[in-house]
């Protein structure tokens, strides 16, 4: 359209010319457009019309049903119950995996020989499996045999059963996922500490600030604005998406206190076979991560300028 | 070369290519492709198939890759149903099995076998199976799938720690006073030791909430699927049980892995498990203590029965030319040479009468009688329940939470119950 306008006045041969490459860019973006709309908007919209039916896996009959899926799930204990358990599950994640990520980066940014090895180190639990290494947290943690237990009897404490007890399984899950953020967000922290002139540590040394919190507090933080808004972000949607320790270790239990939202979406869609509950769900946890995204990009972009 | 020769003998190529399937299916007869659930039971599924090869040379089974549940074979089979691609041969988890034959007979993608029985006739039929075998994978009256790894919960008791805290490992209780006694005697061993562990509040599947309602004589619905019915003397009595399992038995709500874990190491005197997982479990506990099985207790003896877990296989080829071979294979896996495999290699129960026989398995039975247990409970084993209605995983789930308030001591255990009940009422 704006090239159609704009070309409106100039001569017939440069027009000509100007619609053949205006077309020509159109068709090298075509094959990005189809498999654009092919790998992920269809599938969204399949899921949504899913949604507003009551198919079942395998079902020769189905029927639409509007948006009786959507109300069903806002009265039904179980989601709502997910839904609560993700959202302590993020809350005790981002902090806990971003502050620690931060202050490895700064402690790991100042070792000159041992950087490399360190940086190895913590980056190690992002290159596992989360799921083989559920396995390993869950005899870490065995109440009776694991090693944990051992350390804290030693040490005078009475047992604690991580993964039995109702109040304490999802700060057990909430460790783990954070064990796997840490390094990450350490990479991340370390790409932006780089980014940091030096000279504006010497302008603040010259100013009177040559404590390490005075550098940290009034050059370092600020300057690492932007990098921790992105580090907010993908550490928030990776924690909504807790999934596999869930699956591994706890399925729910105990008491359904584990219960998260794409366990629960994975029991109705493929224990239940409910595939309109499910797609239901899907497109809920789409907007909450939305949502989430959005929100955090609206609200902290403001304070990351400087 | 030019272009027209280059083309030819790539289709030359292309031809030779399509035929060497045709020239080996033509040595081999027919292909049969088998599905079944658990990478773990790959062993000994292959151990049959080889030898049904090598006695029907006309026959050959090859394997797809085995999905790791019940669930999510299920929901495979139910996705291949959509695109065609249905194995030939199939094993369906038993409270799965209702639900899917439905599915594929009404989308004709399945063969009943009530003819292939009939061909073989009555006598044969009563020489191979008990009825009630046979009848688990009977639904709506017609034989939807022949029984292939049946399993019953047992006991399996550290013999040790039994003796240590003054039992006799040759006479264990059979009833849950007595259990229960035994257990707080062996709890009280060590600070490290535990009692009794059963995963009811905490394992996947209701299996061992059906086994208790089912071994005090109750139901968990009506006899027309519209009632729950296990809100009478009978539930309480099971409900009452797992109460008393952390009053007088001693028992942590550990997380399932957690508790049996600790049974292997020997931490543990009691452990409730199905009777499929005692060749696992004999692996596992290796030299660490002497490991014996006892029979699930019946609290009531007369009409006292229990859930039967397992799978059965299922023939989803419709092509005539399959379907004597799959009748065939149907025949070996459930009976007597199939089953003997089977059951050395797992611990389930046999299916085959004949199985039970000297050549087969009688002088493994002898030198193992930690696997004759579960034979003994043969008699009593009935189908597992499964709801009927969208939400029976989510009901599932609602009765452990249940379950869990009991015995926890959140709620009484009369309360529980009849919360249970309405709530499980709610989902059907």
């Amino acid at each position: 359209m704006t090239v159609a306008l704009n070309t409106a006045r100039v001569s017939p041969g440069r027009n000509a010319q100007m619609r053949a490459e205006a077309l020509a860019g159109y068709a090298f973006a075509t094959p990005a457009l189809i498999l654009i709309i092919v790998l992920l908007i269809a599938p969204i919209v399949v899921v949504f019309l899913l949604s507003l039916t009551d198919y079942q896996l395998g079902a020769l009959d189905w029927s639409w049903v509007g948006l009786t899926n959507y109300s069903d799930m806002l009265g039904d204990r179980v989601f709502l119950r997910s839904l609560g358990n993700t959202f302590i599950y993020v809350a005790i994640v981002v902090p806990g995996s971003v502050i620690l990520g931060l202050v490895v980066a700064i402690l790991v940014q100042e070792r000159t020989k041992s950087k490399a090895i360190y940086q190895t180190i913590f980056f190690l639990p992002v290159t596992t499996t989360l799921i083989a290494m559920s396995v390993v947290w869950h005899f870490l943690l065995n109440p009776a045999l694991g090693p944990v237990t051992s350390l804290a009897r030693a040490l005078g404490f009475s047992d604690f059963d991580v993964f039995g007890d109702p109040d304490l399984v999802l700060v057990g899950l909430a460790v783990i996922g954070i064990w796997q953020l840490v390094g990450f967000n350490m990479i991340l922290f370390l790409a932006g500490l780089t980014a940091i002139p030096r000279d504006l540590y010497d302008a603040a040394d010259i100013d009177g600030a040559d404590g390490a919190w005075d550098r940290f507090a009034r050059v370092t933080w600020p300057m690492l604005g932007p990098t921790t808004l992105f580090v907010v972000v993908t550490t928030t949607i990776t924690a909504f998406r807790v999934f596999d320790t869930v699956a591994v270790i706890t399925r729910g239990n105990p008491q359904g206190r584990s219960d998260v939202l794409l366990y629960t979406l994975y029991k109705v869609g493929f224990q239940d076979f409910n595939m309109g509950p499910a797609s239901a769900m899907t497109i809920a946890f789409l907007v909450f991560v939305l949502v989430v995204a959005l929100a955090q990009a609206f609200i902290i972009d403001k304070r990351t300028h400087y | 070369m030019d272009r027209r020769t280059l083309l030819q003998s790539a289709a030359g190529f292309a031809a030779l290519g399509l035929m060497s399937p045709m020239i080996a299916r033509a040595q081999s007869g027919v292909e049969l492709v088998v599905t079944h659930c658990f990478p773990g039971h790959d062993g000994f599924h292959t151990e049959i198939a080889n030898a049904f090869m090598a006695a029907n040379p006309d026959v050959k089974i090859s394997f797809t890759n085995s999905p790791p549940t019940y669930e999510e074979g299920h929901s495979l089979i139910l996705r291949q149903a959509l695109t065609n691609q249905l194995p030939d041969v199939y094993y369906s988890g038993f409270h799965l099995l209702p639900p899917l034959s439905r599915q594929l007979t009404e989308r004709g993608q399945i063969t009943h076998l009530d003819s292939f029985l009939a061909t073989e006739g009555d006598a044969w039929k009563t020489e191979n199976y008990s009825p009630r075998i046979l009848d688990l994978g009977n639904f709506d009256g017609k034989q939807m799938a022949m029984p292939f790894n049946t399993s019953t919960p047992i006991f399996y008791f550290n013999e040790e720690l039994v003796t240590q805290a003054g039992g006799d490992p040759a006479n264990f209780p059979d009833t849950w006073e007595g259990v229960f006694e035994l257990a707080a005697k062996i709890d009280a061993l060590g600070d490290d030791v535990d009692g009794f562990y059963m995963g009811i509040h905490t394992e996947a599947g209701d299996w061992f909430w059906q086994a208790l309602v089912y071994s005090n004589g109750g139901e968990l619905m009506d006899a027309a699927e519209k009632t729950v019915a296990f809100g009478d003397e009978k539930g309480l009595a099971a409900l009452t049980l797992t109460k008393r399992m952390v009053d007088e038995g001693k028992m942590n709500l550990r997380e399932n892995q957690q508790g049996v874990q600790q049974f292997y190491a020997g931490k543990t005197g009691i452990l409730v498990q199905s009777t499929a997982g005692l060749r696992a479990t004999t692996d596992s506990v290796g030299t660490n203590f002497t490991l014996r099985t006892a029979r699930y207790p019946l609290a009531d003896a007369t009409n006292g029965r229990l859930p039967t877990g397992g799978n059965a296989q299922v023939i989803l080829t419709t092509d005539p030319a399959k379907l004597d071979a799959a009748w065939r294979f149907s025949k070996w896996v459930s009976g007597p040479e199939g089953q003997t495999v089977a059951v050395k290699f797992s611990g389930y129960m046999p299916t085959s009468l004949v199985a039970e026989q000297e050549q087969y398995l009688g002088a493994f039975y002898k030198e193992n009688p930690n696997y004759t247990t579960s034979v003994g409970q043969i008699p009593v084993a009935r189908k597992w329940f499964g709801y009927p209605g969208k939400n029976s995983n989510k009901i599932i789930d609602i009765q452990r939470e249940n379950i869990n308030l009991a015995m926890r001591g959140e709620m009484p255990v009369a309360e529980v119950l009849a919360k249970m009940v309405a709530d499980t009422q709610g989902l059907i």
